[in-house]
């Protein structure tokens, strides 16, 4: 009983502590704020704001039509139907080049003048496309779409071809004039059009993007459902140094000796201490998700109980790792030192800059299972985005409290009082 | 004189403090790989998204469509067995699945409507599955349109069959034409897309492949250079708060020389830094079997922007300094400002991914110029002259930091 109680008291005081000091108030609780709320917007254009059918991407891109003839035409029309596209027409291929060496776009797309007079001739012809080799994920899609849209006016260009062959073959135009062969030509041609364009109204081909259980499902649209968790556990597992450096500070300056002579257990200043970070962790927890929740209307899931046992595992986690941290540092400056390198590497490694399971099966997605980050960030995932219960969260909570057991005994094995 | 002397004092601090080191060096070098990991999944190459194809029909429309999806590039369809994909995709190790249905070859070549099937597991990532999607919508319309083409003609073939005048124009006939066509079209296109980097507009060359180094070196490079100027600015509140700034100030030497040493003293270390982190990139990242930086045409103009830079960190740090007022006050401003203006300046992530007014905002900060000069010159082909505006804005962030900076410094 006096455990628990000298336990509170040693927290009381660190918290005390911890909250008269501003810097540490703006680094524990503005700063990952500031930091999720600034990316959490950056993105939130492409994900939150756009309505239902907004895209997930906006891709700028520059548009030069040099030809202007009826093929380029078709082109420039049918790029500008597509939603994805962000479009800027520019005068001249030179314009474009510059400006594409200035980074302004992804990609710029350049008809050539003679376009549709080669199409015409059957000669072969080219699209000229400038991406930008620094963002060859975006350019990668640009080329994509060129190469759709100009699939379509290779058809058409082979249609036309196919006809004037086979009136040349048939001997069906012979010794007409020019205007009475390209009027029957063009005849032929208007009339598989018409066609063509009757039975479009019903794609022969469709497809159909579905979720595993068959049904169509729409992907998160708010950006802060990704980041908020992310932050939050890399900021969580940041306290580490904090923790280890605050616990050698009073090794180093007397006061943990003290507290040694007063009459509680050794354990009680430990748990003291891991009461104080657990609480940050879920204040933390408590200020980013809320602020997440009411100011961006971030989705918290279907279970409030997921989510605090969820985050009690993290905060639990996070702190044993301080004090794991704390056991083998030698000085306060070392373990400040060693605990903001392994916030950085571990937050990087378990995926809480960018999430390494949108590569699965990678080896970075294997490895990221070494850290408690990954186990916490998978559980935010099943909680805020696919809706899933305290069940379904218990493994990933089981596995942090598991990182905190290991880190704890070890810790205590290790720490040396005196 | 006095002012090397101070130089070197400092230096032997810093290169004696094992942190220093680790976030001087081993840092950056620690993120310009995950960073680079991040955006091309490690490989250095750009990133094919995969997607497993269960052929059901086997026909020769299905082959066609495998074919078409791989040929428009960004997207590799590979056949897989349906069981292993069923039990592959439910695990996780498939991210989609594309199904082409029984009888996909002869509905199509009769015009009925097929559809494909995409399925998409829920941890995949959204742009990879737009960008299939976009990709199997294109090649699944264009087909559609051959196949409607091809119904078109046989239609009208039949009714031109009807006139005897127009004997030769048989159905047999105008079909046979326009499939030799369609097959030649599907190798060897009419209309070709030719893709090429800046610069190479009239003179086409192959165009390179270019990985993760050659975004995340010189930012991640650029972040840390500034970061330095938090450690300057510590430095200078850790000597006032141990005295050591005052008796040095009682030291035969003007109280400028003291502080300009001090500046000296970082200005080199980020020199070292540059040059050390930019060459392990270029030299030593090939020799580990990764993707090495490349330093593009102009060597000279990179040298430039770096020595820049460094003097811009250097500025910043004594401007951190003469405005913050404890020590916690600088760990706090410096991790807030440094953090952040690295993120406006597009540090983090490629900022044409964001919107609204953050893709904008990010002028404020120097490391956006900075970055946007050195891609310029590394990636993007651009000489000394090209990236003129970015090394001007530069040289006015570094002129206001040190004015500023040297002007409000309290010696006391």
């Amino acid at each position: 009983m006096n455990t628990i109680r000298y336990s509170l008291a040693i927290a009381g005081k660190e918290l005390q502590v911890l909250f008269k000091d501003r810097g540490k108030l703006v680094q524990h609780f503005l700063q990952p704020l500031l930091f999720a709320i600034l990316i959490g917007s950056a993105f939130g254009a492409g994900f939150a704001s756009g309505g239902e059918d907004a895209p997930a991407l906006s891709l700028d891109v520059f548009l030069v039509d040099e030809d202007s003839g009826p093929y380029a035409t078709q082109i420039v029309n049918t790029l500008e139907e597509i939603d994805v596209l962000n479009i800027e027409t520019l005068d001249s291929a030179a314009e474009a080049d510059k400006r594409m060496a200035d980074g302004d776009a992804l990609a710029a797309i350049i008809i050539p003048a003679g376009f549709s007079e080669q199409v015409k001739a059957y000669e072969p012809s080219k699209v000229q496309v400038i991406l930008d080799p620094l963002r060859p994920e975006g350019a990668s899609i640009v080329s994509g779409i060129v190469n759709r849209v100009v699939a379509e006016v290779n058809l058409w260009g082979e249609v036309a071809y196919g006809i004037s062959t086979v009136f040349e073959e048939s001997g069906a135009l012979e010794g007409v004039s020019a205007e009475v062969r390209q009027a029957a030509e063009a005849q032929s041609l208007g009339a598989i059009l018409t066609q063509v364009y009757a039975m479009r109204e019903n794609s022969v081909i469709t497809v159909r993007s579905e979720d595993l259980t068959g049904a169509v499902k729409p992907r998160p649209k708010n950006a802060f459902v990704i980041f908020i968790p992310n932050f939050t556990v890399m900021f969580a597992f940041f306290l580490m140094a904090e923790i280890a450096t605050t616990l050698l500070i009073e090794k180093e300056e007397g006061t943990f000796r003290r507290l040694m002579a007063a009459p509680m257990l050794r354990g009680a200043i430990i748990a003291g201490k891991m009461l104080t970070y657990t609480l940050v962790v879920l204040l933390q927890v408590a200020l980013l998700f809320g602020v997440a929740s009411i100011a961006f209307d971030m989705p918290l899931g279907e279970s409030p109980l997921g989510l605090l046992i969820l985050s009690l595992a993290l905060a639990l986690a996070a702190s044993a790792l301080g004090m794991l941290l704390a056991a083998f540092a030698k000085t306060s400056r070392q373990a400040n030192m060693l605990g903001n390198l392994g916030g950085f590497v571990l937050g990087g490694l378990g995926g809480a800059f960018a999430s390494w399971r949108s590569l699965p099966g990678s080896f970075m997605d294997q490895l990221s299972l070494v850290t408690p980050h990954a186990h916490a960030l998978h559980g935010f995932d099943t909680l805020l985005i696919n809706g899933g219960g305290v069940i379904d969260i218990l493994p990933q909570a089981g596995i942090l409290l598991g990182f905190a057991v290991v880190f704890f005994v070890v810790a205590m094995r290790r720490f040396r009082f005196e | 004189m006095n002012i090397i002397s101070i130089a070197l004092k400092d230096l032997q601090i810093l290169f004696k403090d094992r942190g220093t080191m680790l976030s001087l060096f081993l840092l950056p070098l620690l993120f310009i790989l995950l960073f680079s990991g991040v955006r091309y999944g490690g490989t250095g190459e750009v990133r094919v998204v995969s997607l497993p194809a269960v052929d059901l029909d086997g026909g020769q429309a299905a082959h066609r469509l495998i074919e078409n999806i791989n040929r428009a590039g960004g997207v590799e369809a590979k056949r897989v067995e349906q069981a292993e994909a069923q039990t592959k995709l439910a695990a996780g190790e498939f991210m989609r699945l594309l199904s082409i249905p029984a009888g996909f070859s002869a509905d199509l070549a009769a015009n009925r409507p097929v559809a494909l099937r995409l399925v998409n597991h829920p941890d995949a990532a959204a742009s990879d599955t737009e960008a299939v999607q976009l990709v199997v919508d294109g090649v699944a319309q264009n087909m559609t349109l051959q196949a409607q083409v091809m119904a078109s003609l046989r239609h009208m073939g039949e009714m031109w069959a009807a006139a005897p005048e127009q004997q030769p124009f048989t159905a047999e006939r105008v079909v046979a034409q326009a499939e030799s066509q369609f097959k030649v079209a599907d190798e060897r296109p009419l209309v070709s897309v030719e893709e090429m980097q800046p610069g190479q507009l009239g003179s086409p060359e192959e165009p390179k492949s270019w990985g993760g180094m050659q975004s995340s070196v010189p930012s991640m490079t650029v972040l840390f250079v500034f970061l330095m100027a938090g450690t300057t600015a510590a430095s200078i509140r850790n000597e006032k708060k141990v005295g050591s700034f005052r008796r040095l100030l009682a030291a035969p030497m003007r109280k400028v020389e003291l502080l300009l040493g001090k500046m000296l003293a970082t200005l080199l270390t980020t020199l070292v830094q540059l040059a050390v982190i930019f060459g392990i990139s270029v030299f030593v990242f090939p020799l580990l079997g990764l993707e090495g930086l490349k330093l593009g045409n102009h060597p000279l103009a990179v040298v430039l922007i770096a020595v820049l830079v460094a003097l811009c960190a250097t500025g910043l740090g004594v401007l951190i300094a003469a405005f913050a007022r404890t020590e916690g006050q600088v760990s706090a401003y410096s991790g807030l400002l440094l953090w952040v203006m690295a993120f406006l300046g597009g540090t983090f992530f490629p900022l044409y991914l964001t919107e609204g007014f953050l893709s904008q905002i990010g002028v404020v900060a120097p490391h956006y110029w900075a970055n946007k000069a050195f891609y310029g010159v590394l990636t993007r082909g651009q000489d000394l002259a090209g990236v003129a505006t970015e090394i001007a804005v530069l040289a006015g962030f570094t002129a206001l930091f040190w004015l500023v900076g040297v002007w409000r410094f309290d010696y006391d």
